[in-house]
């Protein structure tokens, strides 16, 4: 019979993330030196597996500090097995990675896993935004603030999280240790990205809510009026202040109205 | 302009690990060009289009891929053509190059090199591709030679049978890798020397070498070890017998220092100009 280079392709392509062959496809080939057919195709499952389990653990880098080899590799397995790679961009594999996570056993005995892949992936995304265009606060900018609108940049993400998984994901680099971190703290922080690289700032709730109404379109005389009405369990007012230095120092703004 | 490479040029293929070092380099570094894989550039608007920004400014650029899939079976992918002309028409590279191979499927990508049959079906399938892909480019492309673990009962020719007739068929040319020759030579027992004599010399767009991991009952290209003397002793019959040609050290796995990527690299110039003195 004559062979099928295009079913050929498609058998092989079905079989590689199982390392299951048909029979068929096993046939068609002979294998080099003094492999068996199954090893040499096996070459290529393990070179698979080990590329993608690879682009997971640079993304997910936290999820997999926080579970370890043994569970990260399993959890990259399974999710392989079920979400071939469409694209050619290795970049956009993954992408369901954190739902995944949520239907996964591991979320029992780390209930923030979910939450702290989709930092990572949003943390991923900034990186790959442009360097924003930052404005340049000038005096009498300053002056009139109150009454201005902001337009903040792409590479900027407001969020929150009923766990604290900014001090989470810091523990990777060190920065915090991970006995020191409350799990039964929530977080509110900001992913964003300066001249200087992709950074996350962590927020105090009065500054998420104050910022997340100035993304919203309000002034700074409109969202703070809508502070007002909240009862804080201490005065907000510094944190604000310094949600302001932040904003004029970290460049995310880049234009006003 | 778009400049092109004197024959003994060398170049190194870019990688992440060395972007920071490259930059506070870039005006010191003794190199003729920077090989980018295309795919880690095109959908990125941050760090990997920063870096092609400033290295582009003094230093030539090619564009190497793993994604054009030329023997696939199924439509060539025109989105990914389309953001490889998109690169091409913003950075002006020297060489636009992919690989002899096929990819994956339809929604479903391998992220492999997988070779196919060397039969003549293919050799008309493919020089009807790279034709497509040239015209669409408005470009000549260089395809490199891979390495392989099987081969198919179907093939009807030798490697560098097919490569030869496609070079002579297609109006492509062979970014000639000579650690593939030389991996597959072991690994298919077929004589090194035949192969690269059977390569016309004025089709060679530029040479690849990189290092292997003997893996006991094959040899396996990894591009994480320095290139074997072995392979250098096939570079040197190569140049030898063809002529200089710009030659590129890849490295992509345990990547260490740049000084060493780039010893590597000179170490190949070396090569060439002795022999051109010994011509």
């Amino acid at each position: 019979m004559k062979f099928d280079q295009n079913k050929f392709q498609r058998q092989f392509v079905n079989a590689i993330p199982s390392n299951i062959f048909p029979e068929q496809l096993i046939s068609e080939i002979t294998p080099v030196g003094s492999l068996s057919c199954e090893k040499a195709l096996n070459t290529y499952h393990n070179d698979y597996k080990a590329r993608l389990t690879e682009t997971l653990g640079e993304f997910y880098e936290a999820v997999w500090m926080v579970i370890g080899d043994d569970e990260f590799y399993k959890l990259c397995y399974e999710y392989i097995l079920n979400n071939p790679s469409q694209s050619f961009d290795l970049g956009a594999y993954g992408q369901l990675f954190p739902e995944f996570i949520k239907k996964s056993s591991l979320l029992r005995e780390f209930p923030f896993l979910e939450d702290l892949a989709l930092l990572e992936q949003d943390f991923l995304k900034i990186f790959h935004q442009r360097v924003p265009k930052s404005m340049t606060f000038t005096d009498d900018i300053l002056r009139n603030i109150e009454h201005l609108c902001f337009s903040f940049s792409p590479s900027l993400k407001l969020n929150k999280s009923f766990y604290p998984v900014v001090s989470i994901w810091k523990c990777k680099n060190g920065v915090i240790q991970q006995d020191k971190i409350d799990f039964e703290s929530l977080e509110w922080f900001c992913i964003y990205k300066s001249q200087q690289g992709t950074f996350i700032e962590s927020l105090s709730m009065p500054q998420y809510l104050t910022l997340s109404n100035l993304l919203a379109g309000d002034t700074i005389q409109q969202s703070l009026g809508k502070l007002e009405k909240i009862k804080f369990e201490n005065d907000p007012s510094l944190d604000i202040q310094e949600l302001f230095q932040f904003i004029v120092k970290s460049g995310i703004v880049e234009n006003i109205n | 302009m778009k400049k092109s490479l004197p024959k003994k040029s060398i170049g190194l293929g870019l990688r992440t690990e060395h972007y920071g070092h490259v930059e506070e380099n870039l005006d010191s570094i003794d190199l003729d060009w920077f090989e980018v894989i295309s795919e880690n550039h095109m959908n990125s608007k941050g760090r990997p289009i920063e870096i092609l920004d400033i290295v582009s400014q003094k230093i030539p650029l090619s564009l190497h891929g793993v994604s054009l899939s030329i023997a696939s079976h199924e439509e060539l992918n025109f989105e990914y053509l389309n953001k490889l002309k998109n690169l091409r028409d913003k950075y002006n590279p020297i060489i636009i190059s992919d690989h002899l191979c096929w990819t994956g499927i339809k929604k479903s990508n391998l992220h492999n090199l997988l070779p196919f049959a060397y039969n003549q079906e293919n050799l008309i399938h493919l020089c009807n591709r790279i034709d497509k892909v040239q015209n669409y480019l408005k470009q000549e492309i260089a395809l490199e030679n891979l390495s392989a673990y099987f081969n198919y009962k179907a093939s009807a020719m030798a490697e560098w049978e097919f490569i030869k007739k496609l070079l002579d068929k297609s109006g492509c040319k062979l970014l000639l890798d000579v650690n593939n020759v030389y991996v597959n030579s072991v690994n298919h027992q077929f004589d090194a020397k035949e192969y690269i004599n059977n390569i016309p010399s004025n089709k060679i767009s530029y040479i690849h070498l990189a290092g292997f991991s003997d893996c006991e009952d094959f040899l396996f290209d990894t591009h994480s070890k320095p290139v074997y003397p072995e392979v250098w002793d096939l570079y040197e019959y190569t140049i030898k017998s063809k002529g200089s040609k710009p030659t590129l050290i890849e490295w992509d796995e345990d990547i260490p220092e740049f000084s060493v990527l780039l010893k590597e690299a000179h170490k190949a110039r070396t090569i060439m100009e002795r022999i051109s003195d010994e011509v």
